[in-house]
């Protein structure tokens, strides 16, 4: 009995070294690569859903801010569909890269979702987030919800499911051969890069994929869905918001993480047409340091204006624009407080 | 819930831990039956019904068969299991196909008939466990077997869950005197057993499910691609059916050595066959000696004139080409293969030609035998006849007006499965896997282990020979 468990665990061991092996060669998404060949000058990065990767203009933004006198400039490292877990994931391989100036990364606001944003699930982007910090999470949240009981322990296998996936690497083993045996990928003019090969690629109808497409049109066919929703928006009143303890916790320990690599965060709240709860309480309790909230209509109405929406949850480019150039001051404006505190 | 699948993977655990820590065989067999059904319901719960059908009417009629000396009486009992087997078979994978020919037939010689038609759906492994329990009672029938009178060894008989779906095609001889005197724990070859799982799972989930989307994509519209391509897609189809279904033979053989029960082989490197008839010693071989006793040899076999004996081989592999499925590319496969199987017959025979067997005339012979093979793969693979045409104008005389091409690298991947294949028959026959250290030897397995699921395919496409 003892020989049979000691030739299990040599099985466990020749399986784990090797899928470890393997691990260590998959190949990240090319975004990630593509941080490691411009790191070096890179001081600000955005990260988020669609709402970052397509109104965050960083050669804008670079320009406003006269980041060219410094030798530095920003990136955009948003992708569509991104959730917060997937946030705190990149943000943790972002700081392992150890990017030499980096200074801010502006993260999107967002709701701590335990849900599954879409049913594409074992995507390659959606397991490599799963890792076991980031399933852990989900799947405490997950026993401690209350949600119904079946959709709770679908989640939870689910999640669990990603994650083993993604331990045992399960088909990435092409990826592997290619990665080793291809080139290195060239991002000198890669189209998922943008025109400006900076990250950012603003929605156009000449771009956009055919659903967003669908969405730009369902959108001019009843514009004034734009104006309701923005009206139907509950008042902001800080003091009474409620922050879900998932949220904070992974919030509090993204922040930390962030300082201790000295590096801020500014989290930004999109002009969504929901309200994300919990955000203000937490500037308001110090819990994060820097929040630039646009999802108030009444003080910042143009975003909610219908020429400068491509469809009623994205900016179009001009209003992109807009959003970045504004962003930018608000930026300046922190960065002044940030230096006259002693910096972050 | 297929073998490649993780839960397939936790089933099997939970199925083989149990079975070997509960005390006594009846208790083990009970489990196994339960876990077998439970095997079967997971595809389908609704066709568990046929399962104990099936059981029920061959335990019966082989009583009845055995309990008479008298000829009529035990002739009813034998056509009592022939007609519930071959009816539940005919009524459920050839009651569209031969109503849709009927139809066909009535139309082309001027007749319209409306002739009732009926969705019906095919249980997984009909073909197979309807055959296993033909064989019981045909066997008892010939006085080549004694009945069980247990109803628990006739149930797990039929239903054992390694080879419910797809095979092998498991003989009462073989089985049921293994549910009299099972092995235990202590006497089973692991190290064999493991890796014969291990090999299994790499040819189905690596090799064959890596291969079929560039098959699929050629067998879908052959019009668009050049004569080359067929000489990469064809060929590919080859190693795919193969790796598919020895892969899964491969795991069901060693889950049952696992749990102490022994099949038998299946496969024995048919592409290094020397010739057709050698193939068909090689390829699906339960399927093959079941054809050659109870349909070839009760037909005449060997006996009788030339034109019997080729009538005889005609018509088995006609029907043996049918039992594929419900379809006339699958009989007309087997129309060729018989064809061919009567021709070297009538070679050796009639003309008593025989060549040098030195190692060009062998080597020129297992080419064209494997060419030959992948040309009735055309027919077996291909939806209808215009694209098996299309292609196999292709695959013999280059003739195609397509663009699309497929890459030449395809060829050395093939080379070197078919190095692959040759040293693995080489390491059957060797068992050379004994002598590795045990430690050595799961340490081993773990790297393989972990290697196969970065290969695998991240979906789990279903076993080729389960439409069968």
């Amino acid at each position: 009995m003892l020989r049979a468990f000691l030739h299990l665990l040599l099985f466990l061991a020749g399986f784990l070294l090797t899928a470890t092996w393997i691990h260590s060669l998959v190949p990240e998404r090319q975004k990630l690569e593509w941080l490691d060949t411009v790191k070096h000058d890179t001081d600000v990065i955005f990260l988020g859903s669609s709402h970052v990767y397509r109104q965050f203009d960083p050669q804008l933004f670079d320009l406003q801010r006269g980041a060219a006198a410094n030798g530095v400039r920003s990136i955009n490292m948003g992708a569509l569909g991104m959730g917060l877990n997937e946030e705190a994931f990149l943000l943790n391989r972002i700081l392992k890269q150890r990017s030499p100036k980096l200074r801010w990364i502006v993260i999107e606001a967002l709701p701590f979702d335990l849900q599954f944003q879409n049913e594409n699930d074992f995507g390659k982007r959606r397991l490599e987030w799963h890792d076991t910090e980031s399933t852990w999470r989900l799947v405490r949240s997950l026993f401690q919800s209350e949600l119904p009981r079946n959709e709770k322990w679908s989640l939870i296998r689910r999640h669990v499911e990603h994650w083993w996936r993604r331990s045992i690497n399960l088909a990435r083993g092409l990826d592997v051969v290619e990665a080793v045996s291809a080139e290195p990928p060239s991002f000198d003019s890669n189209p998922g890069l943008g025109m400006n090969q900076d990250g950012y690629v603003p929605l156009q109808m000449a771009t956009v994929t055919k659903r967003s497409r669908g969405m730009r049109q369902r959108f001019l066919q009843n514009p004034q869905a734009l104006l309701a929703a923005a009206q139907a928006l509950p008042k902001l009143k800080a003091e009474e918001q409620s922050v879900d303890e998932d949220l904070h916790s992974l919030v509090v320990g993204m922040e930390a993480q962030a300082a201790a690599a000295g590096v801020g965060i500014i989290w930004w709240l999109h002009p969504n047409l929901e309200r994300y709860q919990g955000w203000r309480k937490m500037k308001a309790d110090g819990d994060i340091h820097h929040l630039v909230a646009y999802d108030d209509p009444a003080l910042y109405p143009a975003f909610y204006q219908v020429r400068w929406r491509f469809d009623l949850y994205h900016l179009n480019r001009k209003g992109a624009e807009m959003m970045t150039k504004i962003f930018a001051a608000d930026f300046l404006a922190i960065e002044q407080v940030a230096a006259g505190v002693g910096g972050q | 819930m297929i073998f490649t699948e993780f839960r397939f993977l936790a089933f099997f655990a939970m199925v083989f831990s149990l079975h070997w820590l509960l005390r006594g065989a009846s208790l083990r067999k009970a489990w196994l039956l339960l876990s077998s059904y439970a095997f079967y319901a997971a595809w389908d719960w609704r066709f568990l019904g046929l399962i104990w059908l099936s059981t029920i009417v061959d335990y019966v009629a082989g009583l009845g068969i055995a309990a008479t000396e008298a000829p009529k009486s035990r002739k009813r009992w034998l056509q009592l299991s022939l007609a519930a087997n071959l009816g539940i078979l005919g009524f459920f994978k050839y009651y569209g196909f031969f109503l849709d020919s009927t139809a066909r037939l009535l139309h082309s010689i001027g007749f319209e008939a409306n002739l009732p038609t009926l969705q019906i759906i095919l249980p997984v492994g009909i073909s197979f466990f309807t055959f296993q329990t033909m064989s019981y009672s045909l066997d008892i029938y010939y006085r080549r077997l004694q009945p069980t009178r247990s109803l628990l060894d006739m149930g797990l008989f039929v239903g054992f869950f390694p080879q419910l779906v797809a095979g092998p095609i498991v003989r009462a001889a073989d089985f049921l005197p293994q549910l009299r005197a099972p092995q235990g724990l202590t006497s089973i070859a692991f190290k064999p057993a493991l890796l014969l799982f291990l090999s299994g799972f790499i040819k189905k989930a690596v090799i064959s499910d890596n291969i079929a989307p560039m098959v699929e994509a050629y067998f879908e519209d052959p019009s668009l691609w050049t004569s080359s391509a067929a000489w990469i897609a064809v060929p590919g189809y080859a190693v795919q059916i193969y790796c598919d279904f020895s892969g899964y033979s491969d795991m069901a053989i060693a889950c049952a050595a696992m749990l102490g029960y022994r099949l038998c082989l299946n496969f024995n490197a048919p592409y290094l066959a020397s010739d057709i008839r050698d193939f068909w010693r090689r390829w699906h071989i339960s399927l093959s000696t079941w054809l050659r006793d109870y349909l070839y040899i009760p037909l005449g076999g060997n006996r009788g004139g030339a034109f019997a004996v080729q009538r005889n081989l005609a018509l088995t592999m006609l029907l043996g080409g049918l039992w594929h499925g419900a379809s006339w590319n699958f009989v007309i496969w087997g129309g060729l293969h018989g064809l061919a199987l009567a021709l070297q017959r009538s070679w050796e025979r009639g003309f008593g030609v025989r060549l040098p067997d030195n190692l060009l005339r062998r080597l020129i012979s297992s080419a064209f035998t494997l060419w030959f093979v992948c040309l009735c793969w055309i027919l077996f693979r291909a939806t209808d006849f215009s694209t098996a045409w299309e292609i196999l104008r292709a695959f013999t005389v280059f003739h195609s007006d397509g663009e699309q091409s497929l890459s030449t690298s395809w060829w050395i991947y093939f080379v070197l499965l078919y190095v692959a294949h040759r040293l693995a028959s080489h390491l059957q026959q060797g068992k050379a896997i004994e002598k590795v250290p045990t430690p050595v030897f799961a340490f081993g397995l773990g790297v393989l282990a972990a290697l196969s699921f970065a290969f695998m395919r991240v979906d789990h496409p279903p076993f080729i020979y389960f439409q069968f």
